[in-house]
């Protein structure tokens, strides 16, 4: 089954058409890269999936839904592309901010939220306020947070950005982890040294346009998702 | 299942715990405390030296003046809060990048602007209540006179009531324009809203034509579509003035009005917000 099911989404702003009739799938249980370089439009298409955009033309469905109806984002996680929240809020806080807003309360908040900072590496950082974090810390307390609640689609825009080598392998472990658990990740980055060990599908996005898509061992042909990726993208 | 109760009540939880940090808020607060606290001591002090006396022309006792002037008072800075409160309501999310975040997840986008407007309402409501309650209890003690009866029930209605269009119109001036100048359109908007509904409710149809201006052709549609803060202001200046006179009828009917056009309103304003882009 698609989990999500994009169809000709085409969105324009002013005179800069941020995407152009990209229609793509994205089937359970897999970890599907977008991959793309700065400003290639994968953040619109992220937002569009999300409904936090409004696309020109063309639809979008997670799990069968339609993505305007706010349904359709239950069960579904999503950590932007820099993770912040209002200052004065605790790490803590924060993710049980998310929990709650997931449905959750009580103990079963608070052992969720023990759980997911332990995960992350930040139980340590229990009361530490949002304005004191480094960027790394803060990009943990977002994953932190998509983790509390039972999601089955993950959204990660640029999830790497900001964290140091051992964050790096950490998240990458907590990745497939998750893709084990049945989870189906939806990954935006332009690290594609770190996708190409992650990801079982990809898409090569630039000025809105998808360059190629499918799955990666068909898609690569053997070669390397850095030569095939510079490839397109220089043609 | 996660219920959509459970982001709506997040988010008017949130809205409180992030506006009652607003320095603004509180600076405001206090100076209002100390007004009223200097402002009782001083009347208390003029009372006592003039006696209770009819003033001449105005028609109403000195006795009664402090508390129309601590309302006065009251009224203004809750109008300022409201439009503080409301211009930094969605703004401060975009700032923070967490209106991305709260619109990600199963919520409707007009739920968010009412879990927004309500927090923000709450906060506004509970400073006008602690200090019409401070100024009542100031001047119950001054004048030894009991003055929590219905006018200050009345005014407590009607005031809840201006605030909640004050902060949907702040937040809509806010998806336009930078802070400082959302906040300035919107309080010269407000007073413009009182104005035209002070030209316009007393004023019949002849009149209007035979005294057409500019200023009247633009008042028009803001006394006909948005809710009538200007009477509900004046309505309780009346009851607070004159406590003896009974509520006059127009109130109902604009009332009745104040419904109809808040729901349109909120209407207009989840409208936008839902073409929005964020």
């Amino acid at each position: 089954m698609n989990v999500i099911e994009a169809q000709n989404v085409s969105k324009i702003y002013g005179s800069t058409r941020a995407l152009s009739s990209l229609s793509l799938s994205v089937n359970s249980a897999s970890v599907y890269a977008l991959l793309g370089p700065n400003g290639s439009g994968k953040t619109t298409f992220v937002k569009t999936v999300l409904g936090l955009v409004r696309p020109n033309s063309g639809k979008i469905l997670i799990n069968g839904i339609d993505s305007n109806d706010p349904k359709c984002r239950e069960g579904v996680s999503y950590l932007p592309e820099k993770f912040n929240f209002f200052p004065y809020y605790t790490i803590d806080g924060v993710v049980k901010f998310y929990g709650s807003m997931k449905g959750l309360t009580g103990s079963e908040l608070d052992d969720r939220c023990h759980e997911a900072l332990k995960t992350l590496g930040i139980d340590d950082l229990v009361g530490k306020k949002v304005k004191e974090c480094s960027k790394g810390q803060l990009q943990r307390t977002g994953i932190a947070s998509m983790l509390m609640g039972n999601n089955n689609l993950l959204i990660l825009d640029e999830p790497f950005s900001g964290l140091d080598p051992i964050a790096i392998k950490e998240l990458k472990d907590l990745l497939r982890s998750l893709k084990d658990q049945g989870k189906t990740l939806f990954i935006n980055s332009h690290i594609l040294s770190e996708m190409e060990k992650l990801c079982d599908h990809a898409a090569i996005l630039n000025k809105g346009e998808c360059l190629a898509q499918g799955s990666l061992p068909e898609m690569l042909n053997g070669k390397s998702l850095e030569d095939f990726f510079y490839e397109r993208v220089k043609q | 299942m996660m219920g959509l109760s459970s982001c709506f009540k997040n988010i008017y939880l949130n809205t409180i715990q992030k506006e009652i940090r607003n320095k603004s808020i509180w600076s405001l607060l206090i100076m209002t405390s100390i007004v009223i606290i200097v402002l009782n001591a001083l009347l208390n002090f003029l009372l006592q030296m003039a006696g209770e006396f009819q003033m001449a022309g105005a028609g109403m006792e000195l006795g009664s003046l402090p508390l129309n002037v601590f309302y006065t008072l009251i009224d203004f800075f809750s109008t300022v809060i409201a439009i503080i409160i409301g211009v930094n309501s969605l703004k401060s999310d975009e700032e923070n990048g967490v209106n991305i975040q709260m619109l990600s997840f199963p919520v409707k986008r007009w739920e968010y602007l009412v879990a927004r407007v309500l927090g923000s309402w709450t906060i506004v409501v509970s400073y006008y209540l602690y200090s019409i309650v401070l100024a009542a209890v100031l001047f119950s003690i001054s004048s030894r006179e009991f003055m929590m009866g219905f006018q200050i029930f009345f005014g407590l209605i009607n005031t809840s009531l201006i605030i909640l269009p004050t902060i949907v119109i702040a937040i809509f001036f806010s998806f336009f324009l930078p802070k400082l100048f959302a906040f300035f359109f919107s309080l010269f908007f407000m007073a413009f809203v009182s104005y035209s509904n002070m030209t316009f409710s007393q004023m019949t149809y002849d009149k209007f034509v035979e005294n057409i201006s500019v200023m009247k052709i633009i008042a028009l549609p803001i006394h006909v579509l948005l809710p009538r803060t200007g009477i509900l202001s004046s309505a309780t200046n009346g009851v607070l003035y004159n406590p003896e006179e009974s509520i006059p009828s127009a109130y109902w009917f604009n009332l009745a009005h104040y419904v109809v056009a808040i729901g349109v309103l909120f209407f207009i304003v989840s409208w936008f917000l839902k073409r929005k882009d964020v």
